[in-house]
């Protein structure tokens, strides 16, 4: 790290705390738009439910599309937690630091807001609770374990448990901070939920160890969430979806939606809460040459998908490659996604000037995420809706209805609240981190120069 | 003996150097050093001030929450399956290839919360008692906590003062402030 | 904890007197064991011509020299990407495995000409199921062309990272070919500048093609001789356990030059600690990679995938599979996951030499069962034949690959320095020991 500023305590927890614990008047304002669409959103599910699901523009043999693209869509993003936390805790990258709660806070947002997809999905999903909790009461009848449909909550359960438990863990030492700050009824819910944390030898080598066990943990879990939901499509005998390579395929453009949107959201919050001391452009040029790996490696999945459905040169398979990249309206969706999933922003990143421009890193990484929407919609739709072996299957192009637009954007909105309120109430850059880095920091003389320098322990 | 305010008082640092010389002389005056605490409000290198180990049994509980995880998930699996013999896609009715997902995330999960409840556990948290404490740590600011300084509070507090601190909190002090 | 340097302090000119003495000398005992070597090669290559006399049919013969060259292109092909790897993470732990690693690239001198005799075995191409679909000249000429490429840019990295040491050695006056081997390098800031940078897009380009590399061997000597079988993931498995066997490799090479080489101040604690999480998660990802290909196959209960499932899994080559899974993948986590084996040296080395022999059965089973069902295009098998098993010039052609590889490497050190001097001294200038109020804590400078 090059722009290493001296940053003491207090100053630390002034820029940090501000927003917690004071309240500017573009919050309310924010909130308010926020929660309006939202609302909206909610509105529209509730029309869902009375009129049921022909306000959607769903038909046979298109059951799947936009709801479960999103629903996909917010899972891969809530794999930029654990990649940018918890690998990069485990490998002692020091760029870690500022990014770790917010790409954790994404995680769990983004993971609670697509669990509610699926449920959305079912049009009653009252009716669903049997298949979410495994109890014997609603048909009479056990969830089928043999169904990938089953797997899927157990696996988004316990990774929003795991993040979940994960930020409120890294957050102890920061409550504590956050308790001796203020006074009132904060201090009082600060105190309650900081359990007593005072900052003991004992307390921060636990929290040092758990750190890398808690990441240790969840990494295995957040190979197989997307895993899992990748094999919702898999296990299914549908050309286009029975392939092996769907699930490595899913996490890596997982990580690669994830690790984008942090970026993205990294630019956001260095804009509005004014932490040009915390983000530095070092830190967006080791998110860019991150995404230069992740980016490739999708990209050869992806070949390895695109190739190998071919590769049999079975006819299903063909007509339905031949309707993703050459019948409209597919072709000009395959040609946005990988245009912006990966030829317009790799060669931005393939530059340190670039990297290190944060406007440049916004508009990228909002590229990919738009070309990651458009990946998941080109992977779920046109598979259901080639022409199948009996005519009365064929239907004319699937069109999304206004209804599933208006829960999408809602859905954004939904995320976006969350991580606002969260950093309402709660520091979104780790304080103790920030400060660990400043004890941690050292420097080396080699001749004339002095090369900036880390304790490793 | 458990660590009660009466018992216990704080000395106040700016330096970690500081902070070295006051365990060293805390225990040349008889304190135990198991007794004797260091806070901050970031963490230091393992051993920094000359401090005791810590040794936990947090290892433990991943193992033991993994253990009953895998056996709800295998009771979960096994169990409806067995209830509800019903043959879909050619599967055996005890499939494992499937059921291998719901134990495995049953597993991780369990070893997750238990993992965490060990962290709050061996953190020796909630610690919401009355102990000398000071805001200013969180300033950056260092602590050298004597829990059990019972009868040898004059003794304590010249060590710390002689180290250089800057202020001595006590039960009393440490309310008030509250 | 381990630090980032030699277990005892050594100083920048020790190392250099020390590693540069060693070239051109031959230790004890090495002389026995370097003829024994060249004994077991020559043998290998008379059993291989013996093959390529006796014809292409029947196709099954085949397979064990298959899975001969599948074991060296995954078990020391991939090894300069453990050495890329280190460099790119600036990981100072993996200084010590870097040349170690890289010498690994003369086995592009095996694997070439090996896997070219391979190809013209292959039976009818026209119309089969291909990566190539029915281009001009593939697989043969095609495939020839990316195994020269990918034995040459290894080559190529290891003398470009092995050049100032050449200068090193010039210099020092030791007896050899440096002085044409450096080809005029003197250590001026452009030649480093150009030398970093070189390694870095060599390297880059390097572990770009290693995939596609392990698709063509893969799928050409593998997947596309087996009627049915299509699996998307089988090339990036074959990718990833090649890599886990290229660190097995490394790791072995280290633990060897360390015990034999009398390289103990060079060769510490940290390396292996460091390289055996790479090793952990690499056996992970062995089983996930295994994993994606069982799950949707098992699921699918297509004829084509329950003949794919009993040829490579469940049929004729059941214990393959249970030897390699377990060596591969559950004897490696269960051992790596508890840290008094982690953090040592004999428990890293120990488990590289399970995953060594996993990643060798492993092959066997992939290419000795691929090969036994070769035959002509759209051929329909009901059953999978029964196990072949290998003859006298199998047995020869699996030990002689092998062996000429190390004779190779042991060649090579006579003129190439076992831990790369010049890394190593950089690593020097870039940590310390220092100390911190009552403790002592290691200090890694990390430059632009």
């Amino acid at each position: 790290m090059q722009e290493r500023r001296d940053l003491p305590p207090p100053k630390v927890n002034d820029d940090l705390l501000r927003f917690s614990l004071r309240t500017p008047l573009w919050f309310w304002f924010a909130a308010a738009g926020l929660g309006l669409v939202v609302a909206i959103g909610v509105y529209n599910f509730g029309l869902m439910v009375t009129y049921g699901l022909q306000v959607l523009g769903l038909t046979y043999p298109v059951y799947w599309a936009v709801l479960i693209t999103n629903f996909v869509f917010w899972v891969g993003i809530s794999h930029a937690g654990v990649m940018i936390s918890a690998i990069l805790r485990l490998t002692q990258a020091e760029w870690r630091r500022p990014v770790t709660r917010a790409a954790e806070v994404l995680t769990v947002f983004a993971l609670a807001t697509a669990a509610l997809f699926p449920l959305i999905h079912t049009g009653r999903p009252w009716r669903a609770i049997y298949w979410v909790f495994p109890y014997d009461f609603a048909r009479g009848i056990w969830p089928d374990v043999r169904s990938a449909l089953i797997w899927d909550p157990s696996a988004i359960f316990t990774y929003l448990t795991g993040s979940s438990m994960f930020v409120y863990v890294a957050l102890l030492p920061d409550l504590a901070v956050a308790r001796d700050r203020s006074t009132g009824w904060r201090r009082r819910l600060y105190g309650l939920l900081a359990l007593g944390f005072h900052g003991t030898a004992r307390q921060w080598r636990l929290q040092t160890i758990a750190g890398i066990l808690l990441s240790a943990l969840i990494l295995p879990v957040f190979v197989s969430v997307h895993s899992i939901v990748s094999f919702d499509f898999a296990m299914a005998i549908v050309p286009g979806w029975h392939s092996t390579v769907f699930a490595p395929y899913f996490v890596i453009g997982a990580v690669h939606s994830g690790v984008s949107a942090v970026a993205t959201l990294m630019a956001v919050l260095r804009r509005i809460f004014r932490l040009e001391d915390y983000i530095t452009p070092d830190h967006f040029d080791a998110l860019g040459r991150l995404l230069v790996v992740v980016s490739t490696t999708w990209l050869f999945f992806f070949l390895m998908d695109f190739y190998f459905g071919i590769y049999s040169r079975e006819p299903a398979e063909l007509a339905m490659w031949e309707l993703r990249v050459f019948t409209w309206p597919y072709n000009l969706l395959f040609a946005i996604f990988l245009l912006t999933g990966y030829i317009i922003p790799v060669p931005f990143w393939l530059f340190r000037r670039c990297r290190r421009n944060v406007a440049v890193m916004f508009w990228t990484s909002l590229l990919v995420n738009v070309g990651m929407w458009l990946e998941r919609y080109i992977l779920i739709v046109p598979p259901l809706s080639y022409k199948h072996m009996f005519p009365f299957t064929w239907m004319t192009v699937y069109e999304p209805r206004p209804a599933e637009y208006l829960l999408v954007i809602a859905s954004f909105a939904l995320v976006s609240l969350g991580i606002l309120l969260f950093s309402k109430i709660f520091p979104i850059i780790p304080l103790f981190d920030i400060k660990e880095g400043q004890v941690l920091k050292q420097e080396v003389q080699i001749g004339r120069v002095k090369v900036p320098a880390v304790i490793r322990e | 003996m458990a660590t009660t305010a009466s018992n216990a008082l704080l000395g106040l640092f700016r330096d970690p150097d500081a902070v070295a010389q006051a365990l060293d002389a805390l225990r040349a005056a008889g304190f135990a050093g198991h007794t004797l605490k260091v806070l901050s409000d970031a963490p230091y290198p393992e051993g920094a001030f000359g401090e005791e180990p810590e040794r936990h049994r947090l290892y433990v509980f991943p193992f033991i929450g993994a253990l009953c995880g895998f056996s709800v998930g295998l009771l979960l699996t096994v169990g409806t399956q067995l209830a509800y013999p019903i043959v879909t896609g050619g599967k055996p009715i005890i499939s494992i290839p499937p059921m291998l997902h719901v134990m495995y995330e049953g597993t991780m999960l369990g070893a997750l919360l238990f993992t965490v409840l060990g962290i709050i556990f061996e953190s020796r948290l909630p610690d919401l008692g009355p102990v000398p404490y000071d805001p200013r740590i969180s300033e950056g600011y260092l602590g050298v906590l004597v829990t059990q300084a019972e009868g040898r509070v004059a003794e304590a507090e010249r060590a710390l003062r002689e180290a250089g601190a800057i202020d001595i909190i006590t039960r009393d002090r440490a309310h008030a402030k509250r | 904890m381990a630090r980032h340097h030699p277990t005892a302090p050594i100083t920048a000119e020790e190392a250099t007197h020390d590693l540069l003495r060693r070239l051109g000398q031959v230790r004890a005992g090495t002389g026995g064991v370097v003829l024994v070597l060249a004994v077991l090669a020559v043998a290998g290559l008379v059993a291989l011509v013996a093959l390529i006399a006796s014809g292409p049919e029947p196709r099954a013969k085949w397979g064990y020299a298959a899975a001969t060259l599948g074991f060296l292109v995954s078990a020391a092909q991939g090894a300069p990407i453990v050495a890329f790897a280190t460099r790119l993470a600036k990981g100072f732990w993996g200084i010590p495995l870097r040349r170690a690693a890289e010498l690994f690239a003369v086995s592009g001198i095996v694997t070439t000409p090996l896997y070219i005799v391979l190809l013209f075995q292959l039976p009818d191409w026209r119309g089969r199921p291909s990566v190539w679909f029915d281009w001009p000249g593939a697989p043969l000429l095609w495939d020839s062309i990316a195994i020269v490429m990918f034995s040459l840019a290894g080559l190529a990295l290891l003398y470009l990272s092995s050049r100032p040491d050449f200068a090193a050695a010039r210099d020092a006056g030791i007896r050899g070919p440096f002085q044409r081997l450096a080809l005029g390098w003197i250590g001026t800031v452009r030649q480093w500048q150009v030398l970093s940078g070189g390694i870095v897009v060599l390297g880059g380009l390097y572990l770009m093609f290693y995939p596609y590399m392990h698709m063509f061997l893969a799928v050409d000597l593998g997947m596309s001789l087996v009627p049915g079988w299509k699996s998307a993931v089988f090339a990036p498995y074959h990718g990833v356990s090649g890599l886990q066997a290229s660190l097995a490799s490394t790791l072995l090479a280290a633990a060897a030059l360390r015990h034999f080489g009398g390289l103990q101040r060079y060769i510490g604690l940290a390396p292996f600690w460091g390289a055996a999480k790479i090793l952990l998660a690499l056996s992970l990802l062995f089983f996930y990679f295994t994993w994606s290909e069982f799950m949707p196959t098992w699921y699918g209960r297509t004829p084509e995938e329950i003949f794919v499932l009993e040829l490579l899994f469940f049929g004729p080559y059941l214990w393959l599979f249970i030897l390699s899974f377990s060596l591969n993948f559950i004897l490696p986590f269960l051992l790596l996951i508890w840290n008094p084996i982690r953090v040592s040296i004999k428990g890293p080395t120990f488990v590289a030499a399970l995953v060594l022999i996993g990643n060798f059965i492993d092959r066997l089973r992939i290419y000795v069962a691929s090969w036994s069902v070769a035959g002509p295009v759209g051929q329909h098998l009901e059953h999978a034949p029964p196990t072949h098993y290998p003859g006298l010039p199998d047995l020869l052609i699996l030990v002689g690959g092998p062996a000429a590889v190390v004779l190779l490497y042991l060649l090579a050190l006579r003129f190439i320095p076992p831990i790369s001097l010049w890394e190593f001294k950089n690593g020097l200038l870039l940590t310390r020991e220092r100390p911190y109020v009552k403790t002592e804590v290691a200090v890694v400078a990390k430059p632009r």
